[in-house]
């Protein structure tokens, strides 16, 4: 199941970046790189936003964890 | 008490977008030299805006967040718009300006508000910005550094410039030499063909004041890398296109023979002065050659690119006319200017001019008035290219008289490097008519006191040298076929079709025409 949504994600990333990479430069003859630019930043914000979810769902999990500790607790000592 | 992790993210995220630009365009022959001055200004404000928001917020991690936030938002403006220019109709409403601006005025606030009142775990949030930023770098860097080491080995075997034997003439007076390369000015075929226009009167200005015109002349190639490429070593590129492989999108290897012409290097080589006036695109923008290079006047392509991703291209653009279009109405005119003037350098000189117009953007109408981004936008592209056209024109004839003046007849070669407007990136199903306009050229010829000089009217820019420098230094030089060639696509840079029958079928008589 993990590695299906893993295949999806990455299917969704290759197809972005072709779709991206297209658009063209106006007078220059170099490329504003737009294509490569996005890409890289939506890479770059999918690996924050995984850090950040990862950091925040261990302090979500310690904090039920701990909760159902302390019931089990109070419930034994009753 | 645990380290606070430094603050390098602003840094690294306001670094990323040069280097990104970098490594989108190395195969354009951007190099490091355009790169450096571009990315030490971009750190340097960066630095400053920290210091700003460290003095204002009172906490190095809050401001480091503001500041990166901020510079994200700064440079991702322009590609936004770009995707979203994609989008058709809805994309072209949503892309206004006006809405974009607002929206990241908006995300502007928020982002220091946000980073202001942030009570999460700012080492934790340091850390991560630092490593995703230094990912966004590195792997920047990294496709540079891939791109390099796969193509310098042949990059580097490009060079032709050696030079050539020129003979000076007996009476041992030299003639100035002036080279005008006026980018995508049409042939009177191309003119007449497509846009309705008959250009006779320049063109009979022009042999008013002894030029010939060679009336039926002819690109070599569609492109302006591989026109100059061509033109100023006076050789077809068959030889080059054996080194570097068909299959190559590198465009090092022209650069490296625009830069390092054998024009130059001949002309040099007999005590001439080499008078080179620069212009906003990168291989012309200066020649490591010249005795004397005048810079264009304002931003040169790298940085402007640059900036034209940022939002200070639009709210420049709104107190300018749009920057693009003021920088090369001042800058086209400086060129003129500088030409004038170059009449009287003392000693023997060359002077060559690669001039960006009546090429995009068009920015004169025919009187010279500036034409802004909204006015052009707002016109047919063909309109807008008479009208630039018919200024050229009015520079040109003022520019021929001053040159004709002074008591030395110089010799002037007017030309341009490809058609009028921007081709596509692939030419295998280039129709008939596409490239006839597209290979029509303008070619003027003032050659004082040579004889007959042009032998044909189709002549080609590859032949240009060769003719001067046969009939003024004995050169010896045969002329080469007059052949027209594309390249496949932007990916096979190198592998040229000679097309030149279909470029000179009669209008009309050609199939797919």
């Amino acid at each position: 199941m993990q590695g299906k949504r893993f295949r999806m994600v990455w299917f969704l990333l290759f197809f972005g970046y072709f779709f991206l990479i297209a658009v063209p430069s106006a007078y220059a003859y170099i490329d504003p790189g737009t294509g490569s630019f996005v890409f890289q930043v939506i890479v770059g914000g999918l690996l924050a936003a995984g850090v950040v979810f990862r950091s925040f769902w261990r302090r979500v999990w310690f904090f039920l964890t701990r909760r159902n500790s302390r019931d089990r607790a109070s419930r034994r000592s009753r | 008490m645990a380290d606070r992790p430094r603050i390098l993210h602003p840094f690294l995220f306001a670094a990323f977008p040069v280097l990104s630009l970098y490594a989108a365009n190395v195969q354009e022959g951007v190099s490091l030299t355009q790169v450096l001055p571009v990315l030490a200004t971009v750190l340097v404000v960066t630095a400053a805006a920290t210091l700003a928001f460290l003095w204002a917020l009172r906490d190095t991690a809050k401001a480091g967040v503001a500041v990166s936030g901020l510079v994200l938002l700064f440079f991702s403006y322009g590609h936004v718009r770009n995707v979203i220019l994609e989008w058709g109709n809805l994309g072209f409403a949503l892309s206004r300006h006006r809405y974009l601006l607002a929206l990241w005025a908006l995300l502007a606030v928020a982002v220091v508000v946000l980073a202001a009142r942030v009570r999460a775990h700012l080492p934790r949030m340091t850390s991560v910005l630092n490593v995703v930023s230094g990912a966004l770098v590195l792997v920047t860097v990294a496709s540079v550094a891939v791109y390099e080491g796969r193509t310098t080995l042949v990059g580097r075997k490009a060079s032709l410039a050696e030079t050539v034997v020129l003979y000076p003439p007996p009476s041992g007076t030299l003639p100035d030499i002036y080279y005008l390369v006026l980018d995508r000015y049409g042939g009177q075929a191309a003119l007449r063909e497509f846009l309705g226009f008959d250009n006779r009167e320049f063109l009979e200005f022009l042999e008013q004041r002894g030029f010939v015109v060679a009336s039926d002349s002819r690109a070599n190639y569609p492109r302006t890398y591989l026109s100059l490429a061509s033109s100023l070593n006076f050789d077809d590129l068959g030889s080059l296109a054996d080194t570097v492989g068909a299959a190559s999108d590198d465009t090092r290897p022209l650069i490296s023979m625009i830069r390092d012409h054998r024009v130059g290097r001949s002309l040099k080589a007999v005590g001439y002065r080499y008078v080179h006036i620069g212009s906003w695109w990168g291989p012309t923008a200066s020649n490591p050659l010249a005795d004397v290079n005048v810079p264009y006047s304002g931003l040169t392509e790298f940085p402007s690119v640059l900036l034209q991703t940022t939002v200070a291209w639009p709210m420049a653009g709104f107190v300018v006319g749009g920057l693009g279009h003021r920088r090369d109405w001042i800058g086209v005119q400086k060129q003129f200017e500088v030409l004038k003037l170059s009449r009287k350098l003392p000693g023997t000189n060359f002077v060559f001019a690669h001039i960006l117009s009546p090429h995009e953007p068009f920015v004169f109408d025919r009187h010279g008035s500036f034409v802004s981004e909204q006015v052009a936008g707002s016109r047919s592209k063909e309109r807008n290219y008479l009208e630039q056209l018919l200024y050229i024109n009015r520079k040109i004839q003022e520019l021929v008289e001053v040159l004709l003046a002074g008591p030395n007849d110089p010799v002037i070669v007017i030309q341009s490097d490809e058609g009028p407007f921007q081709g596509p990136g692939g030419w295998r199903r280039a129709s008939d008519r596409l490239l006839r306009r597209k290979f029509s050229i303008l070619s003027a010829y003032h050659l004082p006191g040579a004889g007959e000089p042009v032998p044909n009217p189709s002549i080609t820019p590859v032949n240009t040298f060769r003719l001067v420098f046969d009939r003024y230094f004995d050169a010896d030089l045969p002329l080469l076929p007059d052949r027209s060639y594309v390249y496949t696509d932007l990916r096979h840079l190198y592998e040229f079709v000679d097309v030149t029958d279909r470029v000179t079928g009669t209008p009309g008589s050609m199939p797919g025409g």
